[in-house]
């Protein structure tokens, strides 16, 4: 037997895999973790790494209690719990307690990831699901005690100058609290998280950027999704506050919206497959997280996206890409409406073509009478003597044709003999032709 | 004729088309071996009824095998000899069917069809009927019947997009024998009565493009090299622009499309009363040490072919019949050219897709890949759930031309065609 390997077709295939995705993702998450951990030291670095660690332990665990060989652990291993961990350390603020990370790592992989069936099969975003957890769980721990960032450092390698910094609260709820005005740190240092307080990974916008378009140019996601979701919440927010254009720039630099918008909505388990259902998708993250910001005045980039993770099967149900060679929707309609229309005109045209018959038959009858009538009338004018004076009974007969033929048009399918009978013999023509045109004015 | 730019589709997958290994290499004509084994089974439809015995002497281009049904086609015999035997041998997919089995004498005895009387188109059909011809890019269905739709077509459609990688033949042919190919083609024109003569060719073969220039009677189709651009919806969008709606013909936008190679074997029954029992065909692949083109004669086991193109053993991993990517794998190299062969690949194991598959991410690349636009992940979740119905429902798998598309493109590499295949063949089932 020869050795050589069988397969479906086709017998080649891309480069790319699940690892690699994952790889590249952990990648573009370097630069956001490398500027967590100069901002806020060593206990971002404990924090990370106890998420991280965790989370891949927790996987390794799980598959063990499910009686997997190691080798089969090992080569199944994905790197997905890596991204999950990382990310769940990169929402957390550096002055967590220390078993926070690991309590919301444990449930993000066992409950929210594993449980459902492991990679893949998870309806939310397990990283989100972690966070809010722990945002629920440990309330006390999760939003007060804000870690001031140590910007000293960086300083003197950034050359910005900084405004006071604020302890103790994010920007954006000052700013959703107490408006604009509020405000303390300009854009730039927004951008770059000189002095801004938060979560580990979402403060330096430049780091979660550089990332960004690092998975744009990996072909890793479409660049026009978190713009879409990012731009979206700007514009909500400018027309939530009456038109100012001053809230676009704080509101799309503040929060963990770059960090939701470029890796958490984009995760693919998590997301519509189809590029309409995608484009849907984050015009309704951005909406919905403008609006509640608006509403709540704290951050809720995590609850929307968990919140919209629910409906994505619903999306990828009911949009889909028309199949090719299929009727677009103007062509279905068009083509409905051009049915129906057909359909009309053929009703109108049977209705017609009935009525004309109708007036055939009474045409056909009347005349038909009226020949036997003046048959039998000049039979009996023949045989009488001639005394009648035609002109008086003539007048009378015409009016009582008139009032018979208003009754027959009464009744249009009515027959139509009695209105024959009461026709003279000296004018039948005439009479019937009148009759027949006044129905057909009615009609 | 001036050319004209093909429309673009947006879909399929882009990759290396590897042709550069058998691009330059001229037709070579191949002797048959001491025996051939020529199968009645070459076509889709009934197989052929044999009209020979064993040890009967037959000549080269006899009939062997009478086509049997509408859909159907005559065999011949491609060697001059004695019948040896007619039995059942299984074809690379593992379908049993009867193969006539002759000896060669080696003298190539020729015996041609009768000569035709004119050249009316139904003259035409009647000899492309008569000589065996099946569409030979890979369908195999009866040329004759193309040639007789039932609704009015307006324009021929020949496929030179060769989209497979590593296939070179109908480049060749269109090269080496541009004027007996377009000859074909006006005689399928002919046949059909229409004028438009469109050939669609990719724009990684220029040299063809500029030899099918100058026929004024024929408009050349540059196509974007995209796979999969020689599919027949897909040639007749990218050509006329038009779609070929759901489940319909190609005759119903008023388009046939037939292959070169096909428009060279109408060319050989018609001109020179040769009925159809050799082919160009292939051999290919980084394990084959001198990449040929090669006219086969039907009923050549495989193992002497690869002999004569010196195959490399060291790394072989998989010997494929066709194209990698709707070919199939062989299990052996025991089989039997039939009309429908294009290419034999040999490739290594840096090549092919070896890997085993891991769970959906559902990251919609396949749905972008997918030339029919249909959502093939949708199709494998529910055909792993055995929910036949919601994958046509919800996927449209009744649509997909298996192009592999999809399955190229899956980070997860998930067997997508098996789920497609068998999806469809359950659903058929039920109908």
């Amino acid at each position: 037997m020869e050795k050589v390997f069988v397969s479906d077709s086709p017998h080649i295939r891309g480069k790319r895999t699940t690892k690699g995705i994952m790889l590249d993702v952990i990648i573009a998450l370097l630069p956001a973790t490398i500027m967590g951990c100069v901002f806020f030291g060593w206990k971002a670095v404990m924090v990370l790494c106890l998420s991280t660690l965790s989370a891949v332990v927790t996987e390794v665990v799980y598959s063990l209690c499910l009686r997997k060989n190691i080798k089969q652990i090992f080569l199944d291993f994905d790197l997905t719990s890596i991204v999950t961990g990382l990310l769940l350390g990169l929402i957390m603020s550096p002055n967590v307690k220390w078993y926070v990370p690991i309590l919301s790592a444990v449930f993000a992989i066992a409950v929210v990831k594993m449980l459902f069936g492991g990679t893949g099969k998870n309806i939310v975003n397990p990283a989100i699901a972690g966070r809010v957890f722990a945002f629920i769980a440990f309330q006390a721990t999760m939003i007060s005690g804000w870690l001031a960032p140590n910007i000293d450092a960086v300083l003197p390698l950034l050359n910005v100058g900084s405004a006071s910094i604020t302890s103790g609260a994010t920007p954006l709820g000052g700013m959703l609290t107490n408006g604009l005005s509020a405000m303390q740190l300009s854009n730039l240092d927004l951008f770059l998280g000189t002095g801004l307080v938060g979560c580990i990974g979402e403060t330096c916008k430049l780091a979660l950027l550089i990332g960004g378009v690092y998975l744009v140019i990996r072909k890793v996601i479409d660049w026009k999704y978190p713009v879409i979701y990012i731009v979206t919440t700007g514009l909500f927010a400018v027309f939530l506050n009456k038109m100012n254009w001053g809230y676009f720039l704080p509101s799309i630099l503040s929060g963990g919206l770059f960090l939701g918008a470029i890796f958490m909505a984009t995760d693919y388990v998590t997301s519509p497959s189809t590029t309409l259902g995608n484009v849907i998708y984050f015009l309704l993250l951005g909406a919905i997280t403008a609006v509640l910001r608006n509403a709540t005045h704290i951050e809720v980039v995590s609850f929307v996206i968990l919140l919209m993770n629910i409906i994505v099967p619903l999306i990828n149900t009911y949009i889909r890409p028309r199949i090719f060679g299929a009727p677009s929707f103007v062509e279905k309609t068009k083509l409905k409406l051009e049915n129906a229309k057909l359909a009309s005109k053929e009703k109108k045209e049977k209705k017609l073509a009935a009525s004309l018959e109708t007036k055939q038959a009474v045409v056909n009858s009347t005349s038909e009478y009226l020949q036997q009538t003046v048959a039998q009338n000049t039979a009996a004018i023949e045989k009488e003597s001639k005394i009648v004076t035609p002109s008086a009974q003539n007048a009378d007969k015409i009016v009582t044709t008139q009032v018979a033929t208003n009754n027959t048009n009464a009744n249009a399918n009515a027959p139509t003999d009695d209105t024959a009978k009461k026709i003279t013999a000296e004018k039948p023509a005439e009479k019937t032709a009148t009759a027949t045109d006044k129905k057909e004015d009615k009609q | 004729m001036e050319t004209k730019k093909g429309k673009f589709f947006n879909r399929g997958v882009h990759f290396d088309d590897k042709k550069y290994l058998a691009k330059d290499i001229p037709i070579e004509i191949l002797d048959a071996p001491e025996s051939v084994a020529i199968s009645l089974a070459q076509h889709i439809g009934k197989p052929a009824d044999a009209v020979v015995a064993v040890g009967d002497k037959v000549l080269q281009g006899q009939l062997i095998g009478k086509s049997s049904g509408f859909v159907s086609a005559n065999v011949f015999s491609s060697v001059s000899g004695e019948v040896t035997a007619i039995e059942k041998k299984p074809n690379q997919r593992g379908q049993l069917s009867a193969h006539i089995v002759i000896k060669n004498d080696g003298l190539y005895t020729f015996s041609p069809l009768p000569s035709m009387p004119d050249k009316q188109p139904a003259t035409i059909i009647a000899r492309v009927q008569e000589a065996g011809i099946v569409g030979l890019g890979g369908a195999g269905f009866p040329t004759a019947v193309k040639l007789s739709p039932k609704t009015a077509v307006d324009t021929l459609i020949i496929n030179g997009a060769e989209c497979e990688p590593y296939l070179t033949c109908d480049f060749r042919l269109m090269i080496e024998k541009t004027n007996e190919v377009v000859q074909g083609i006006r005689l399928l024109a002919k046949a059909l009565k229409l004028n438009t003569i469109l050939v669609g060719i990719e724009d990684n073969k220029p040299e063809a493009i500029a030899l099918f220039e100058k026929f004024d009677d024929i408009q050349v189709v540059v196509l974007k090299k995209r796979y999969p651009m020689g599919s027949e919806k897909h040639l007749i969008y990218s050509c006329t622009g038009r779609k070929v709606p759901c489940g319909k013909l190609p005759s119903d936008v008023g388009c046939v499309v037939q292959n070169i190679a096909t428009a060279f074997a109408v060319f050989e029954a018609v001109e020179l009363n040769k009925p159809l029992f050799e082919r160009t065909l292939t051999v290919s692949g980084e394990n084959v040490k001198t990449p040929k083109n090669l006219l086969v004669k039907f009923g050549t086991n495989f193992s002497y072919i690869f002999e004569k193109c010196s195959l490399d053993e060291k790394d072989l991993a998989m010997l494929i019949c066709g194209g990698p990517m709707m070919g199939s794998t062989l299990i052996g190299r025991d089989f039997y050219t039939k009309k429908t062969d294009s290419g034999l690949l040999a490739l290594n194991k840096s090549t092919v897709a070896l890997s085993n598959p891991t769970p959906c991410i559902n990251c919609g690349a396949c749905a972008k890949a997918c030339p029919m636009q249909l959502m093939p992940m949708t199709i494998d979740f529910y055909t792993q759930a055995g929910d036949w119905a919601s994958a046509d429902k919800f996927g449209g798998v009744m649509n997909c031309i298996e192009c592999g598309s999809c399955a190229f493109v899956c980070p997860a590499k998930r067997a997508l065609i098996q789920s497609i295949t068998l999806c469809k063949a359950k659903l058929r089932e039920k109908k």
